[in-house]
Formats: structure tokens, sequence, C-alpha cells
């Protein structure tokens, strides 16, 4: 009897004393390295990790249970988890603790360095229990006469290793407290139109499941509207018509389980939008005759006095005939600055003349604002006119612009043979006359004019007269005798 | 003799600049914290590279674990955060816009929420030394309403961080980051933040 007895106490104590006992299961996921990509994975560094973590004491889950789990669950991010996939692992891989990892630095050369960050998550509660981030350089270990200094990345590494896992919690309440409130894992709300009816449809996660017998309800705006649940009694979609009343509303799931526990949930808020938005367009150019004027490019600048989320919106400009000739849309706020290089929709310029440029704006309830305003395109340059009379040694330019748009500047220069300027004049206005004294003994020289201007909108006109004295009314008549002369000679 | 004196006040000038940089974060604060202040806090997406291969990454990650370190915080997990980010067709390198933040603390039931910017982030070789230096931007946002409440910039060099010879210099990028980051929660729970219960 006494025999019995102690071997009884023997495998008492063997079953409260084993480590076999006390083991913690530890899923190690492959790590994240983020030296290769935003997604890269290091599996030689992993194994090092497992074969670290395992002489911990605690039971690894083999990572061929662990790659199937996340190819079963369709895991393509690494170094997290959400807090679904946490519950799952729980269940799937019989994992209490997961452990996380991302390689931040992994230098060979010149100098090695190594950084990692760890995340230890007790999966009964989906909480981060543990982290921690350590970095090494071989610029860290350096000592008098450089003796036993680590030489590559791997003596690094038999160094970083243990001081990586040295702070791992011995002792982890792997039960940890329960899970509160509903954890949901799609939300669908489509509030439509004023008056049609608000859709909800909610998908609630494995983590909190609802019970059968379960009942839900959507409380929006002080009013509560039943909810349905599926057979599967995962799902819940509700519905209810949009409100009247311009405003905010809260939905907020409630869902009571047939023990009387009440859990909710806030699943997003909605507006209702009864005013239509306000749109004020600016033009930013020289104003002529009462209205913007551009030859080159225009911007339109948009403000809402009171900004709200657009929809979508449009601009249109039309020509003198009410026709449209740019047609342009988009989803989402209006850009800040909308440029019209004069173009249209179909690539061609747009000829000079007065075209109106509307705006229209709708915002998430389709109600729709717009603004207009009527632009000058002026793109013809200056056109010069120039008389030239000559009397003796002194010639009389007179120059002239047929174009409306005023001048901005205007310059020429007059050369004789050989390039020699006898003559630069200015101004900021036409008409103008410029008078020249021809330097003398300068018979039989030609006389070059270069004339250059520029209107207030940028066009820019530039004439060059080969031979000056060509253009005087003396030589332009004798010019005409002898074409006529020959005309008739050849006739 | 003048050269001398020329000398020593360019040194004293240099002294003055060096002793006048700041070596700790700037904090601007644009309005108080929630009163209701439990712990629980999600980490968004960090955006910019700073000219490092996905340095908003690395900063991200270092910045997160230490905050979880700090056992002053319930981080949510960075899965669930990005679930949220896709169930609301948000790209992790784009802002949420207020309305998205509102949801996404309604739904993740977080006080508070942490964005930033890296805006630099270098780390080269200088003859046998490594030359880390780290300037980033951390916001930290209500979780219900969305609005900004908190900013805090912070720029430092792995040099700056020496204290005789090479002792104390830092060379990895990975820690400068985590030293900063350190640095940082620090100054938030000095200003307030030590608000939890749990």
């Amino acid at each position: 009897m006494k025999f019995f007895r102690l071997i009884a106490l023997a495998l008492l104590l063997v079953a409260v004393f084993s480590p076999a006992a006390q083991a913690r299961s530890l899923a190690i996921f492959p790590l994240l390295d983020l030296t290769k990509d935003a997604n890269g994975v290091n599996f030689p560094l992993t194994g090092y990790l497992r074969r670290q973590a395992g002489k911990l004491g605690d039971k690894l889950i083999s990572d061929k249970k662990i790659m199937a789990f996340m190819v079963r669950h369709r895991i393509r991010t690494l170094g997290r988890l959400d807090s679904q996939a946490i519950a799952e692992a729980r269940k799937e891989l019989g994992a209490d603790l997961i452990l996380l990892g991302t390689v931040c630095q992994l230098d060979r050369a010149p100098s090695a360095a190594v950084s990692m960050s760890l995340q230890l998550i007790r999966t009964s509660d989906g909480k981060t229990i543990w982290t921690t981030i350590r970095d090494l350089s071989q610029n860290d270990l350096q000592r008098l006469l450089a003796l036993s200094e680590p030489k590559t990345l791997n003596d690094l590494l038999k160094v970083y290793c243990p001081m990586l896992l040295a702070s791992f919690p011995r002792e982890i309440n792997t039960a940890g407290p329960a899970r509160k409130g509903l954890s949901l894992s799609s939300i669908v709300l489509r509030p439509e139109r004023p008056g049609q009816p608000v859709v909800c449809r909610v998908i609630i996660s494995a983590t909190s499941r609802i019970k059968p017998g379960s009942e839900a309800s959507v409380q929006v705006g002080g009013r509560v509207y039943p909810a349905t649940l599926n057979k599967e009694e995962y799902g819940v979609t509700a519905s209810w018509p949009a409100q009247e009343t311009a405003g905010t509303y809260q939905v907020t799931l409630v869902v009571k389980q047939p023990s009387g526990r009440r859990e909710t949930a806030i699943l997003g808020r909605y507006h209702v939008d009864s005013t239509p938005p306000s749109l004020v367009i600016h033009l930013v150019g020289k104003k002529l005759d009462g209205l913007v004027t551009f030859s080159r490019s225009l911007a339109i600048i948009t403000t809402m006095p009171e900004p709200e989320p657009l929809d979508r919106w449009t601009i249109a400009v039309f020509d003198k005939d009410n026709e449209i000739i740019v047609d342009q849309e988009d989803a989402g706020q209006l850009p800040e600055r909308i440029n019209w290089n004069g173009y249209t929709s179909s690539g061609l310029p747009a000829l000079d003349g007065v075209y109106l440029i509307k705006i229209t704006a709708w915002d998430r309830a389709g109600l729709i604002a717009s603004a207009e305003q009527k632009v000058s395109l002026r793109r013809t340059p200056p056109k010069i006119s120039l008389k030239v009379e000559k009397k003796g040694r002194r010639l009389r330019l007179a120059l002239a612009d047929s174009v409306t748009t005023p001048v901005s500047f205007w310059w020429l220069r007059i050369y004789q043979d050989g390039g020699r300027v006898i003559k630069t004049a200015s101004g900021d206005h036409f008409p103008a006359d410029v008078v020249v004294d021809l330097p003398e003994h300068a018979d039989g020289s030609r006389f070059e004019l270069m004339l250059v201007a520029r209107d207030v909108l940028g066009n820019r006109s530039r004439r060059q007269v080969k031979d000056l004295l060509a253009l005087t009314e003396k030589a332009q008549a004798q010019q005409q005798h002898e074409i006529e002369s020959q005309w008739l000679e050849d006739f | 003799m003048i050269h001398w004196c020329y000398r020593i006040a360019s040194l004293l000038f240099l002294f003055l600049l060096v002793a006048c940089s700041s070596t700790a974060p700037r904090l601007d604060k644009m309005a108080p914290l929630p009163g209701n202040f439990t712990c629980r806090v999600a980490v968004l997406p960090f955006m910019g590279t700073g000219g490092y291969p996905r340095g908003a990454e690395l900063f991200n990650k270092v910045f997160s674990t230490e905050l979880v370190s700090a056992a002053a915080f319930q981080v949510v997990q960075e899965g669930d955060v990005l679930d949220l980010y896709r169930q609301l067709t948000i790209f992790p390198t784009q802002e949420p816009t207020l309305e998205q933040l509102k949801i996404i603390g309604s739904r993740l039931g977080v006080q508070l929420f942490i964005g930033g910017d890296v805006l630099r982030m270098v780390e080269r070789r200088s003859g046998r030394q490594v030359v880390t230096e780290l300037t980033v931007v951390l916001r930290l946002y209500d979780g219900r309403t969305g609005k900004l409440l908190w900013e805090t910039y912070y720029k430092r060099r792995g040099k700056d961080y020496r204290a005789i010879m090479h002792f104390g210099r830092i060379n990895t990028i990975t820690g400068l980051a985590r030293r900063m980051s350190k640095e940082i929660i620090n100054l938030w729970l000095e200003q307030g933040m030590n608000q939890c219960s749990k």
C-alpha cells in the first residue's frame, strides 16, 4: 500500500513539475526583411531565431504547419497579423503565443550591422505582451588592439542573438483576460440618395462570433431599427430610411446574446446633406475691356466658401455660339487650380474671342453647384505697320499697331552695312515716330531694321527689313514702275 | 596677438552655436489630450522615406516597438490598422481624411492615433565611422474626432550621442531611430500622456 502511495506521489510530482506540462506553444512566423523589400522574407534568420527560441523551453510549432496556415488564410504580408488571424492561429495551430519579427538592417560590408525587432502576441486576447528591438554594429564592438573583434556578419550574429532574446519573458499568463466587445471583419454602410434606404451589412469576426438565439439591432440618431442575422449567425443586415433632417448620424450595432449580455460596436457615421455646395470661380489674368484676357494659359481657381466633400465635377468652355469646345470631368474634389491653355478638347487652338467657362460640381448627396465667368482669348501678336519718309539725310519712321491689345514695350535697331548700329529706339505705346539721321557718305549703303514688339498678354512680333530705304514712297513707286515696265516687255 | 584673439573669439562663437542647438524634441500642442485617456492607441503607417529605402516602415516598426516597451500604452495590432485601410481604400502612403480617421477611431476603439512623416533618414560611411541622421515629425490625433492635438519635430545625428572618443556614438540608423523614439515617448509622458489606468 505504501509502495502504491509512493508511486502515485511520484507520478503527481512528475505531472506537476514536468517541463512539458508548463511549456507554452509558440508559433514563430517568417521574419519580414525590410532590407530586401517592403514585404521581403528572410528564412535563414527565421531558422536561426527558431533555434535560439527553442532553447528557451517553449514548444515550437513546426514551420510547415505555419506555412500551411498562412496559405490557408491567404496571409501575404509578413511582420504583422490582424486580430482575426491571431484568433485563428490559436484555434488551428494551438498557439498560445505568436512571435513576429522584422529585420530592419542587415549589412555585411564594409562594416557588418544587424538590427531586428520582435513582437510577442498572446493569442487568447490578441495583445502584444512583449517587444524588443536591438541593433548591433561591428563599430560598437571596437576594442583596444582590435582583439577578438567580430570580423563577419556571422560573428556578429553569435553576439547579437542572445542579446535579442535576453529579455524574453519566462513567465506569461497565456490565458490572459477575456476578449471584450464585438470584433468586426467587414462593414458595408451604404447611404443612398435622401429619402432612399440606408443599407448596412456587417460580418462579425471569428473571435467574437455571436451565439444562436442572439438578437441584433441598429441604433441610429436615437432610434432603434431591427437587424437580421443570417443562418450561420455571423452576418448582420439592416436597412432604414435616411433621415430628412441634415446632420451627422452615428450607427451602432447592438447584439443581445441569449444570456442577456449586451454588446455594442460603432459601425460608422453618415451625413444627411440637404444644402447644395457653394462654388466661386476666380480667373487669374489681365483685365482688358472689362474681361479677364489671356493668350497662352489661364489659371482657373475655384473655392468653396463652405468646403465639403464632392462626388464629381466638370468644366466646360462655351464659344460665342454656345458650342462646347472644352469638356472635362473628374471624380472627387476640385483641384486647387485648373489651367486652360486655350486649346479645344480635340487639341486644336481656339480662335481669338470671348468664351464662357462653367464649372459644375456634385456633392455626395447629388446636390449641384455651378459657377461661370466670361473670358477673352487674344493670341494675335502686335501687327506693326511701318511708313518711311526720306528728306535729305534724315529718315522719319512712323510706327503704328493695328491690333487693339495694348503694347507692353517695343524696340528697334537700325544697322548699316557691316553691322554698325546707327540708331536704337524703344517705347511702350503705338503710334510712335522715330527720326534717323543717316551718316555722311552713306550713298549706296544698305540700312537694315530690326523691330520687336510685345503686348501686355505676352504676344510677341518681330519684323526685319533688309533694306529700309526700299520702303520709302519714292523707292516703292520706282519699284512699281520697274515691275510694270518689265511686265509690258514680257507681254 | 590680434590673430589669436580672433581664433579664441571664433572658437567661443562655435561653442555657443553648439551649446544653443536643440537636443530635445520640439513639441507643439494644438489642443489638449482627451480627458478619459485609457492608453489604447493606434500607430498609423508613417509617410515619406527621407531618402532611405523603406524608411517610413523602418521607423514605424521601431517606434511601435518602443511604444509597447514603454508599457504605458496598449497599441492596436498593425494588421488591424492596415485591414481598415484596405476596407476604406486608403493607400498606406496616403494620409487619411478627417472622416476616415473618425471611422478608424470608432472601429478600433482608440483614444489616440499616432501618425508621422520621415523627413530625412541617412546612413552612410565616412572613413571608419558611420554617419547617421534622422529627422521626423510625429503627430497625435484625437481618436474620436480625428483632430490634430500634438505635433513633435525631432532631428538628431548619431554623433550627437557621443560621450568621449567613440563611446556612446550610434552606428546604425535603427539605433538612432530607437533612441529618438524613446526620447519622444518620454517627452510625451512628461507632458501629460501618463494617464494610463490599467
